[in-house]
């Protein structure tokens, strides 16, 4: 009897594990794409002089919170230059490193800590990222959202402009535009 | 008249619509080449900056995946009704997006095809890449219709159409305003040449009507008609001269091509052959002159000639047979030579009716016939004469001799019988008796030898002369009579003769030449010869007496002496002698001679044939 239990359990914990991989490919694949958006962003985006205080001194992509992207981030910058920068991934470990980055995706579902974040960059030149549900809303820059099964762009323009971040028009275009609202 | 003006007119028209054709022609398909390649050009730089401007607004809709947009993007191009077809790619050359929608996506390039744009027969195919900032994101393909180029080229080509037959026409319409001032004087001169040319008028000359090039050659053309009708007149006198000429030839000339057809007649010859020039004109010589039976082979010789050009019986006189007008035959003197002229032969005879002379030569051979048979008779005459003229001296001689014997017998009988009674002077007379009867009969046997030499035939053979006068020369250095003598013989060619008579000639010439000249100091005697034609001349020289010219015509003849008995013996019938048996030889015997300065003798005979 215990050995039927215990194959019953195996069939069971089978199907679990595959269940769950077939998830964490759907969404490998996700992120796979956002990877690539947030290159994309660096060709879409400029940003101020004064974010880069040597000229050739890194551009920082910083992840805050858990890093949802494996290594696929850090293979599509891989090499990669903006001008002179070169393109370097950076996990955040301490709230204060944010400031240093020029997009921070921020990987937090919590709205209070999404809030702490973000006041932590307010006008400064990082172009914040993420698919927090009211990301933008919430003074975020850019919202990635999935719809249709599709990864879409949402964009809160007032904040860039706040930030002195300058998003290209074609990327606006693509975009739906929001603006931060009181919550 | 009409054809040669509108030939002149025609060409004229003709060369016009040519080059007008020819410059639109040219015109245009320079301006269809500019246009063809313009309208490229221009059409490369719209769709490029078209291209330019899809692929740049593309840049974001390729970079997040938003196919929406590029479809809005590119449904745009629905403006530009040229584009056929247009899609975007990813930067994996996957197809991202096309226009138009309902396009079947098969009849897309995938991948896409190199950047760049290609031209084919029926479109424009542009390839550019899609690039934000330094990324390549992807690729732009654009379709581009350029059937607008054919439609245009088509409109072109029918605007050609029409332009070259509108300037046609009016090139025409002017021309026909205008072609005046250049054909007229060239038709009217066309016309003056050709009135010459039907009138045979060379007098008539061409109006100038303008001083251009069409004038100078209206002078050119007067200047040529004044020398045409110069050597047309110069022609007319020359050709009457020479008609003049040939008619007051006495022979009949007759002029004939390579057919054998009369192409001149002279007077004379009308009057030969009863034809009037007119008639003979254009006639068959062979029927109209030739007898019947000599026809073929005159037919034959004129295309031996033609053939080979060989004429046996040219420029040579001939005697034939011609025949008149009314049928009689009669003899003519013939010379015919062949004329080339510019290529055309022609025969030129030269005819003399010798009917007359024929009767005179019959006459004269009549006459010669009878004469000669006049000279036959007398000579057989003569001959019987002369044979019983010399049968008489003979038969005197020999009679003489008996009567002369019997003289000489009884003066010597007297002479030995009675010798002792007679006295000094009846000897010295018996001698004289003697001595003279001694003489007589020398003289008759010289006399017999000499008959009996008329009568006698010759036998001719070669005769080695040289041999000969060695011989007679060792006979007389044997007898003694030219010890003293200097003999000089030359070369000495033998000749053709009877032996015994010509050795009887060397024997009397050299005895007479040793006799001559015995009283001399150094007495000399020369033989030699020479020849000419066949005939060899001897002669025989000495130093001796001579004679005086003067007495020449006395040295052949019988008993004649020139040089008395006491001053040298003899008979006076040796060079008698000689004569006779060199013109029985048929040749010539003659000599020179001064008095006390030598005498030569020379005879000829016929040389040896052989020789």
């Amino acid at each position: 009897m215990k050995c039927r239990v215990s194959l019953l359990w195996l069939a069971l914990s089978f199907t679990l594990v595959s269940s769950r991989e077939i998830a964490q490919r759907d969404i490998s694949r996700e992120y796979q794409i956002k990877a690539v958006f947030l290159f994309n962003f660096t060709q879409f985006v400029q940003w101020p002089e004064a974010a880069f205080p040597t000229p050739d001194g890194p551009f920082l992509i910083g992840i805050i919170g858990r890093d949802p992207f494996g290594t696929y981030l850090d293979e599509t910058v891989q090499g990669e230059k903006l001008g002179d920068h070169p393109l370097v991934v950076k996990r955040i470990q301490s709230p204060d490193d944010v400031v240093n980055c020029h997009i921070l995706f921020v990987n937090a579902s919590d709205k209070a800590d999404v809030k702490l974040i973000l006041e932590k960059v307010k006008d400064k030149p990082v172009l914040t990222v993420g698919d927090a549900p009211n990301f933008a809303t919430l003074g975020g820059m850019i919202r990635f959202l999935k719809e249709d099964n599709k990864i879409r762009i949402r964009i809160n323009l007032e904040a860039t402009k706040k930030a002195n971040v300058t998003i290209s028009s074609k990327l606006l275009n693509l975009a739906d535009i929001v603006e931060t609202q009181p919550h | 008249m009409h054809i040669g003006k509108t030939s002149i007119q025609g060409k004229l028209l003709r060369v016009i619509l040519l080059i007008n054709v020819a410059v639109l022609l040219f015109t245009c398909t320079v301006f269809f080449a500019y246009e063809y390649v313009t309208f490229r050009q221009g059409r490369l730089r719209e769709l490029n900056a078209l291209g330019k401007i899809i692929a740049s607004n593309s840049t974001a809709a390729l970079a997040f995946d938003d196919r929406t947009t590029a479809r809005e993007i590119l449904n745009a191009l629905q403006a530009e009704t040229r584009i056929t077809a247009a899609s975007l790619y990813d930067k994996n050359g996957k197809l991202f997006s096309h226009f138009p929608d309902d396009l079947a996506v098969t009849s897309l390039p995938s991948p896409p095809p190199a950047d760049g744009f290609v031209f084919s027969s029926d479109c424009l195919e542009g390839v550019l890449d899609v690039t934000q900032g330094t990324k390549r994101l992807g690729t732009l393909y654009l379709r581009y219709s350029i059937q607008a180029l054919y439609e245009r080229m088509t409109v072109y080509l029918g605007l050609v159409v029409i332009m070259i037959m509108m300037s046609s026409l009016l090139a025409y319409l002017l021309f026909r305003r205008l072609q005046k001032r250049i054909s007229k004087p060239i038709i009217a001169l066309a016309e003056t040449a050709h009135a010459i040319a039907d009138r045979q008028d060379f007098s008539v000359r061409a109006v100038k009507e303008s001083e251009d090039e069409v004038g100078l050659f209206t002078d050119a053309f007067n200047e040529m008609l004044n020398q045409i009708q110069r050597q047309n007149t110069a022609l007319t006198e020359s050709s009457d001269r020479l008609r003049a000429v040939l008619n007051s030839a006495l022979s009949g000339v007759i002029v004939i091509d390579a057919q054998g057809m009369i192409i001149d007649w002279n007077e004379r010859a009308e009057k030969i052959f009863g034809w009037s020039r007119d008639e003979a004109l254009g006639q068959d010589l062979a029927a109209t002159i030739i007898p019947e039976n000599h026809r073929d082979a005159h037919r034959k010789g004129i295309l031996h000639f033609i053939n080979t050009g060989e004429g046996p019986v040219l420029n040579k006189l001939m005697e034939l047979t011609a025949v008149r007008r009314n049928g009689n035959e009669f003899p003519v003197e013939l010379s015919v030579s062949a004329l080339k002229a510019n290529s055309t032969l022609t025969f030129c005879g030269f005819i003399t009716d010798i009917t007359e002379r024929k009767k005179t030569e019959e006459a004269i051979h009549t006459f010669n016939q009878k004469l000669e048979q006049m000279v036959v008779d007398r000579t057989s005459e003569l001959q019987f004469a002369n044979h019983e003229l010399e049968a008489f001296s003979y038969s005197v001689s020999h009679d003489l001799r008996a009567p002369l014997r019997s003289i000489h017998g009884y003066v010597s009988i007297l002479l030995e019988s009675y010798g002792p009674m007679l006295d000094d002077e009846a000897h010295r007379i018996i001698n004289v008796i003697m001595r003279n009867s001694q003489r007589m009969g020398q003289l008759i046997d010289d006399l017999l030898a000499f008959s009996r030499l008329g009568r006698k035939e010759l036998s001719r053979s070669n005769i080695p002369m040289d041999e000969m006068i060695e011989n007679v020369i060792d006979e007389f250095r044997r007898s003694g009579a030219c010890e003293n003598t200097a003999i000089n013989i030359h070369r000495i060619p033998p000749a053709l003769g009877d032996h015994t008579t010509v050795r009887q000639v060397w024997v009397n010439l050299i005895s007479n030449a040793l006799k001559y000249s015995r009283g001399k100091e150094k007495p000399t005697l020369e033989i030699g010869s020479f020849e000419e034609n066949d005939v060899v001349t001897y002669y025989v020289k000495d130093n001796g007496a001579g004679f005086d010219m003067a007495y020449y015509d006395k040295l052949f003849g019988v008993f004649q002496r020139l040089h008395s008995t006491k001053e040298f013996e003899g008979t006076g019938v040796g060079l008698a002698m000689v004569q006779r048996i060199i013109f029985k030889h048929g040749g010539k015997i003659w000599a020179e001679a001064k008095v006390n300065a030598g005498a030569t003798f020379y005879f000829t005979l016929t040389a040896d044939g052989q020789a």
